[in-house]
């Protein structure tokens, strides 16, 4: 099985996904997963002012880990989103950005807001999914970082101490 | 015969002519009618206090000509909610409204200040569809409430100008739908209600007043502080009350309130609420209803 949850329930739908790269190019999400030890999946929406708050956060995490095997990637569920809308994003996030046509990632992961970000194995085997910390829009120094300690975690051989975090979002318009 | 007459005229005056206090409660909770709080996308729970107060300036007759308060006349309400929501069931929530109640009045050379617990309004909501998550299907949500009569009615006023009536005197039940939908920073929204009131005994004589039809329209700007301004207006329909069975003729109320609120978030659990809002003084758009202007200000706070 080659992506399940980290319960264990499988998701085999997000092996389906075609994800598009601002260039029109299509990859499948397997091959996308396959190019790096741990992929970050953080879900987008246009005109989010709390993806637009935690942008610095995320910065900082692309930075910290970007070199110890972990990429980013922001994925835009969207019904409107199109290469073109996905190219604008990306200018204002440390990572590109794809379209998930049909929302067939975010369905899988079970993701409704933007800033729901989920951790990923090399084998597709999401360890981590939610928020990416406790803060919605105002940023607190003492918000506890829920993605940034999965990563940690994982990268020290341990599983996630959490698997799941609330995501403090825009919802996500999938259809 | 010529009794029962004069007492059913007697209380459809009443109804008619002191209600003021009842129907201003009734208004407040009615206009927030089902939603008094309402949570946020993301907030598990709320609580938030806010003061009201506003000054009555004229009021529409039966016929729904605007007539200005006489000269020497003078009423002032103010008003205290205290408010809680809590979700349940994921997308659903239940809230609560206390009011308190408070009336100074000046008629006739007489002046008097009266007021207590209002009525209380309980309310749940349930967003089948949320705001935003179609790109073309509004968000849809069901409505439901029950105001019970916890103030003191009209009819058991104490004080020769009613000042302590603060309730409805009847139970309420709410019902309705809202739909809104969110465009870029702009959210609109539009609600219909309908508000069945139970019959009640007012002087061995059994008083019903006819259910109230509203439709609230708003329309809401976020910065990119969070802060938000929003435009509404109420518009609120209602029949002939029924006394005795019989219909109480010209007894039927409608008017319409227009407001402007801000939200000004502190941080992401606590915000400040505020809002002006005011009956048009001009003729036809009420009846059997005073107009108002006043103001309200508050804060909430949320636990994500």
């Amino acid at each position: 099985m080659p992506l399940a949850l980290g319960c264990g329930r499988p998701a085999a739908t997000a092996q389906d996904a075609q994800l598009v790269s601002s260039r029109g190019e299509k990859s499948a999400f397997s091959e996308y997963v396959g190019r790096s030890p741990w992929t970050v999946f953080v879900f987008v929406s246009r005109d989010c002012p709390c993806l637009d708050a935690h942008v610095p956060r995320l910065e900082q995490l692309v930075r910290d880990y970007a070199s110890r095997g972990v990429q980013f990637v922001g994925v835009d569920s969207e019904v409107d989103a199109t290469p073109e809308s996905v190219a604008q994003q990306a200018r204002k996030l440390p990572f590109a950005v794809l379209v998930d046509d049909g929302a067939i990632l975010a369905n899988a992961f079970g993701a409704k807001y933007a800033t729901y970000s989920a951790l990923v194995d090399r084998e597709g085997r999401v360890v981590y999914r939610g928020g990416i910390d406790t803060d919605k829009r105002k940023m607190h120094d003492d918000a506890t970082p829920y993605l940034r300690d999965a990563i940690d975690d994982v990268l020290a051989g341990a599983p996630p101490r959490r698997a799941t975090g609330k995501a403090l979002g825009c919802t996500l318009r999938k259809w | 015969m010529c009794v029962e007459r004069r007492v059913l005229v007697l209380l459809a005056l009443a109804l008619l002519l002191r209600a003021s206090p009842a129907a201003a409660q009734a208004c407040c909770a009615g206009s927030g009618a089902v939603t008094p709080v309402r949570l946020g996308l993301h907030d598990q729970a709320a609580f938030g206090a806010q003061l009201r107060a506003s000054n009555v300036y004229g009021s529409h007759d039966a016929d729904g000509e605007y007539v200005p308060a006489p000269a020497g006349a003078r009423e002032w309400e103010f008003g205290e909610d205290l408010f809680a929501a809590v979700r349940v069931l994921g997308r659903g929530q239940l809230g609560a409204l206390v009011p308190w109640v408070q009336t100074h009045r000046r008629a006739g050379g007489r002046e008097e200040t009266g007021g207590g617990l209002g009525d209380l309004n309980l309310s749940a909501r349930y967003d089948i569809l949320l705001a935003r998550e179609s790109l073309l299907v509004p968000g849809v949500g069901l409505l439901a409430g029950v105001t019970l009569p916890t103030g003191r009615a009209v009819e058991s006023a104490e004080k020769p100008l009613a000042t302590d009536a603060t309730g409805l005197g009847a139970v309420q039940v709410n019902g309705g739908v809202a739909v809104e939908q969110v465009f870029g920073p702009w959210l609109v929204g539009l609600s219909g209600l309908v508000a069945y009131r139970a019959p009640r005994e007012v002087g061995g004589v059994t008083m019903e007043l006819a259910p109230q039809w509203s439709l609230l329209g708003a329309g809401a700007y976020v910065f990119e502080s969070g802060a938000s301004v929003a435009l509404s207006a109420l518009y609120a329909v209602e029949g002939d009350a029924t006394v005795a069975g019989r219909s109480a003729p010209q007894s039927s109320r409608r008017w319409l309130r227009g407001s402007v609120a801000a939200s000004l978030p502190i941080d992401d659990a606590w915000s400040l609420l505020g809002s002006v809002f005011a009956n048009p003084p001009v003729s036809s758009l009420g009846v059997n209803q005073t107009t108002a202007v006043g103001a309200s200000f508050g804060a909430k706070w949320a636990l994500l």
